[in-house]
């Protein structure tokens, strides 16, 4: 990718990003690591979800949801996680989607807010997409999506380029 | 040459081909000690003593008409290396430390190894080898004694078949895959070889010595091979890299080509669908998966099917959607069938050769 098309801000996250989990990483790493500048926990789930929609993201007030399409196939899995985690790094949800009304995950579920989440997906503008989605692809060459890599100590046994 | 001799030379090629993968360890452990490393110290160590082991077990094994003392170093030998060798591939293949102390199995092994101990103080003056020609009397303790040696060992096999067939999937790596591949090919191998030794001491007790020879043959064959692993196992990085320079080769050709193939369908696919495109990420190969994911969802949700299209029925559609000149910039109303996990690949490849095929027609 043209490191001049790269708006700033992703590439200042995706720097912040490498630079704390190295350049390969689980997506579960990830997560975590979003949880921890967030503040809170990080859950993914998957949905049912209307045609053209892969997925979506809330800020709860104690926990950030990431929801993608039932059954994606995983390429398209983690690039849609990816691409709402970064959402969340590039700062374009706040620390709650709908400020002081936003509820917790818990009174969510049991009310059933479908709404708030709905109205939520369509209102990013074009350009935070875009700087989403090139973080995403950006993060992809670094997110083993299963477990494939050599382990660390089969690296260091074998000869093999060490990651630390 | 007798059998026996040929149970000798067996174990002497394997023991040979131990030493020698001995000395790519200890290389890998002194390169280790030198570079200050210190989480791949304890698994190297354990397959160091792990190959030590091994090689006494190959000279207690050639050694015809072996005393009781060196009948049972061999039989606490081999089961100790096995465990060695199953604990450092644990820790190797899931880069967390195993304990052997810990492990239920290990402790059971250990334990086994105690009674085969026993039982062959027991039968010290009957100890003649099944694998070989020497002679022995076919009485309980015999049978019992052996029965348990084979135990202790099919047992660790069969944890160590477990342990690498989960860890064949880690990388895509060719000498990492090869190293697995061999690994886990050996110890089929060595657990085919004790499963062997138990159907000659089942067959023995039924029918004397009737399978005997034909068994110890195939079970001589097998033993030469089982030292091929450590060897390939251990070889530093640098010799097994020219061996898999071939192979790396043709399957670098291979990529390419299904790049250029999915490269192919991802230029038809968003010449419909060009809201999908990321602009400026051209030719990532990932990036066109995700972008003919998108544009598959939004062309089949203007499809009122209950499946799936095929291959050639999506690439009939496409090249008539671009023979049409049409564009999509919204998904349509029905929800695309979902395809079989795992499937998407080769589905995209397939219909990409359909429409190379088509063009070039």
């Amino acid at each position: 990718m043209n490191a001049a098309l790269i708006p700033a801000d992703v590439q200042h996250a995706y720097r912040l990003i490498v630079e704390y989990l190295g350049t390969s990483f689980s997506l579960d790493s990830l997560l975590d690591f979003l949880a921890a500048c967030r503040g809170k926990s990080v859950r993914l789930e998957e949905q049912t979800l209307p045609i053209g929609i892969t997925g979506y993201c809330f800020a709860f007030q104690d926990v950030d949801l990431i929801v993608v399409r039932y059954r994606l196939d995983p390429v398209r899995r983690l690039g849609t996680c990816l691409h709402e985690c970064a959402h969340f790094f590039l700062r374009h949800i706040p620390r709650t989607s709908a400020g002081e009304a936003t509820t917790t995950f818990a009174a969510f579920v049991e009310q059933h807010v479908q709404g708030d989440v709905d109205r939520l997906r369509a209102c990013y503008d074009e350009p935070q997409e875009r700087a989403a989605e090139m973080l995403a692809t950006l993060l992809i060459a670094h997110v083993d999506g299963t477990a494939h890599h050599i382990p660390e100590t089969a690296r260091q046994m074998y000869g093999y380029r060490s990651h630390t | 040459m007798t059998s026996w001799s040929y149970a000798a030379q067996s174990w002497t090629i394997l023991g040979v081909l131990v030493s020698v993968a001995l000395l790519f360890y200890l290389y890998r452990a002194y390169v280790i000690y030198r570079r200050s490393i210190v989480t791949s110290v304890p698994p190297i160590w354990k397959l160091v003593v792990s190959g030590v082991l091994i090689v006494v077990t190959a000279v207690g094994y050639a050694t015809p008409q072996a005393p009781l003392w060196l009948h049972l170093i061999r039989i606490t030998t081999l089961p100790a290396a096995l465990i060695l060798s199953y604990s450092a591939n644990c820790w190797l293949l899931t880069n967390q430390p195993h304990h052997i102390q810990h492990d239920a199995a290990c402790r059971l092994i250990a334990l086994l190894v105690l009674v085969a101990v026993v039982l062959g103080i027991l039968t010290r003056d009957n100890l003649g080898l099944i694998t070989t020609t020497e002679e022995f009397e076919p009485t309980l303790t015999y049978y019992a004694h052996y029965g348990v040696v084979v135990a202790t060992l099919v047992i660790p096999c069969v944890l160590l078949v477990q342990v690498v067939w989960r860890s064949l999937g880690q990388s895509h790596d060719l000498t990492y895959r090869l190293r697995r591949q061999v690994t886990l090919l050996t110890f089929i191998g060595a657990l085919v070889s004790m499963l062997i030794v138990a159907a000659n001491l089942v067959l023995s007790m039924i029918y004397g010595d009737t399978y005997r020879p034909m068994l110890n043959r195939v079970h001589q064959r097998i033993i030469p091979l089982l030292g091929i692993m450590p060897l390939i196992n251990a070889m530093p990085q640098v010799l097994l890299k020219p061996v898999v320079l071939p192979l790396q080769r043709y399957h670098c050709v291979r990529e390419r080509r299904k790049q250029a193939l999915l490269h192919i369908l991802h230029e038809h696919m968003i010449a419909i669908v060009p809201h999908v495109q990321l602009p400026d990420v051209p030719g990532n190969p990932v990036r066109m998966e995700i972008e003919i994911g998108d544009a598959r969802d939004v062309i089949w949700s203007y499809l009122n099917q209950a499946r799936p299209l095929t291959p050639a029925e999506e690439a009939a559609h496409l090249l008539r959607l671009r023979s049409e000149h049409q564009v999509l910039s919204q998904p349509g109303p029905f929800q695309p069938p979902l395809m079989a996990p795992g499937t998407i690949h080769t589905h995209n490849l397939e219909v990409a050769r359909r429409l190379q095929r088509a063009i070039f027609k």
